[in-house]
């Protein structure tokens, strides 16, 4: 048949591929656009992946679960400390804040029913009680501590003359305050202050150390009352890590930092 | 400098407070005065060139351990316990207190003393050795063994893996 017969077998065999094909080819081509085109692309598999996530979402498996909680939980352990005295300060502020509010919300209203019942009385006397004891007696914050609740080691401490030796009465302070909270069976309540004649020991309680200070002399509600808040204060600020070992240098530094916040704005005027 | 709380406890009489007054200030008072609550005192020690405060807690004496405020020996380092080895009464019940200090404070250091060694034979010192197997047999009175006590107590304290019990 020479060539003329093969070109002819070609042509022949092309249609004949055209007729058995021609569906495959099409479905090729479409495959084609499909993969290559982006859009197209993601029009076909987003919904299998939202499928996917959905179930995640839905049955996301317990061994996973176990594992995930696991690891916030040591990791909650291993800061547990640092954590808490980080929040208490804070949560110790939010709750005074709110307290104090309620207390002025409280004291509005009954100046306001006092005003009312006693209107005749002209003559209601500006100056507090409060106000008057500060007038007569200077008060003095003479010695501050930081004390470990366990041990009753001291963590720091400043004071404004000099004093007798402060570990062993961080030691003693602590044992009785230890013997106070031991002998009421109070677990929730603690010790808060111990008043021997002109002199007094407010006691601030937090979660693995207490703030004490010593005064002098008398103190009225609403400087006790900022006394508190700046205690407060200055465990947010400087007492929020782990306090356990403290460093030789944490000693100095809380010194300095005690005297500032403490000693030296309470030092009495002279008379 | 590093502070480690001490506490001395123990039945009542044993001599508690004599041993504390004899390493704090080296004196002891034939006359009995039982404490009432806690007393605390700190007394420095040097071990090889280191400084360690001891902040040391007396106890009231209790017939049990279980009686004493488990406040007082919460942050401990190392605890004391004294029996009298002229009154068996106050080591026979040795044992189950150690239990019960260990577990309020797991791998605390502890050092059972027996005190008053003045007062007995060598025969029964030698007897309650067996019995009680204690660190240290000490006189509060004569002051024998009771710097060993407590140095050694500093010593553990600052190096506690250095030499063997
Ligand atoms: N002979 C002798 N007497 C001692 C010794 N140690 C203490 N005493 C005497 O024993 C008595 C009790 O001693 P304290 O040290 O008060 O005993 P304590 O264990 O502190 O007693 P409480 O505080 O009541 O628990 C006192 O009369 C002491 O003089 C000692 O080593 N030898
Ligand atoms: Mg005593």
């Amino acid at each position: 048949m020479g060539t003329t017969g093969s070109t002819q077998d070609k042509i022949l065999l092309e249609r004949l591929r055209d007729a058995l094909l021609s569906k495959d080819r099409q479905s090729v081509a479409e495959v084609k656009h499909i993969v290559e085109s982006k859009e197209e692309l993601s029009k076909r598999i987003n919904p299998i992946i939202t499928a996917h996530m959905k179930e995640l979402e839905e049955n996301f498996p317990a061994p996973y679960i176990e594992v995930v909680q696991k690891i916030v939980d040591q990791r909650m352990r291993q800061k547990q400390d640092e954590l808490i005295n980080i929040l208490y300060p804070r949560l110790g502020l939010l709750i005074r804040k709110y307290i104090n509010n309620e207390f002025r919300l409280l004291r509005e209203r009954l100046d306001q029913v006092l005003k009312e019942s006693y209107s005749y009385l002209r003559f209601w006397k500006r100056k507090t009680a409060d106000e008057i004891i500060i007038d007569l007696r200077p008060s003095i914050v003479e010695e501050v501590y930081i004390i470990s609740h366990e041990s009753g080691l001291l963590l720091g401490s400043a004071s404004s003359t000099e004093t007798a030796d402060k570990d062993m009465i961080a030691g003693m302070l602590t044992a009785i305050k230890a013997f106070v909270e031991d002998a009421f069976k109070r677990t929730d309540e603690e010790l808060r202050g111990i008043q021997y004649g002109n002199y007094e020991i407010m006691v601030h309680n937090f979660f693995n150390y207490y703030i004490a200070l010593a005064i002098a002399g008398t103190i009225s509600e609403q400087e006790r009352d900022e006394l508190a808040e700046k205690i407060l204060a200055f465990a947010a600020r400087e007492l929020n890590h782990d306090l356990q070992q403290p460093e030789p240098a944490f000693y100095a530094h809380m010194q300095k930092e005690l005297d500032a916040y403490f000693i030296k704005p309470y030092k009495a005027l002279p008379q | 400098m590093i502070s480690k709380k001490v506490v001395i406890t123990g039945h009542f009489g044993v001599g508690k407070t004599s041993l504390f007054n004899r390493f704090i200030t080296n004196t002891f008072n034939e006359k009995y005065l039982t404490t009432i609550g806690v007393r605390v005192d700190k007394k420095s020690v040097i071990v090889n060139g280191e400084e360690i405060s001891l902040i040391i807690w007396d106890l009231a004496g209790e017939v049990s351990q279980e009686k004493v405020p488990r406040s007082y020996f919460l942050g401990a380092s190392a605890i004391i316990y004294v029996f009298d080895l002229s009154r068996p009464a106050t080591f026979s019940r040795l044992e189950d207190d150690l239990v019960y200090i260990n577990s309020v404070l797991p791998n605390v250091l502890i050092r059972k003393v027996g005190n008053k060694k003045d007062l007995v034979s060598d025969q029964t010192l030698k007897d309650i050795r067996a019995q009680t197997q204690p660190h240290f047999f000490t006189s509060a009175r004569t002051g024998e063994n009771v710097e060993e006590l407590f140095e050694g107590i500093a010593r553990k304290l600052l190096r506690p893996f250095s030499n063997p019990e």
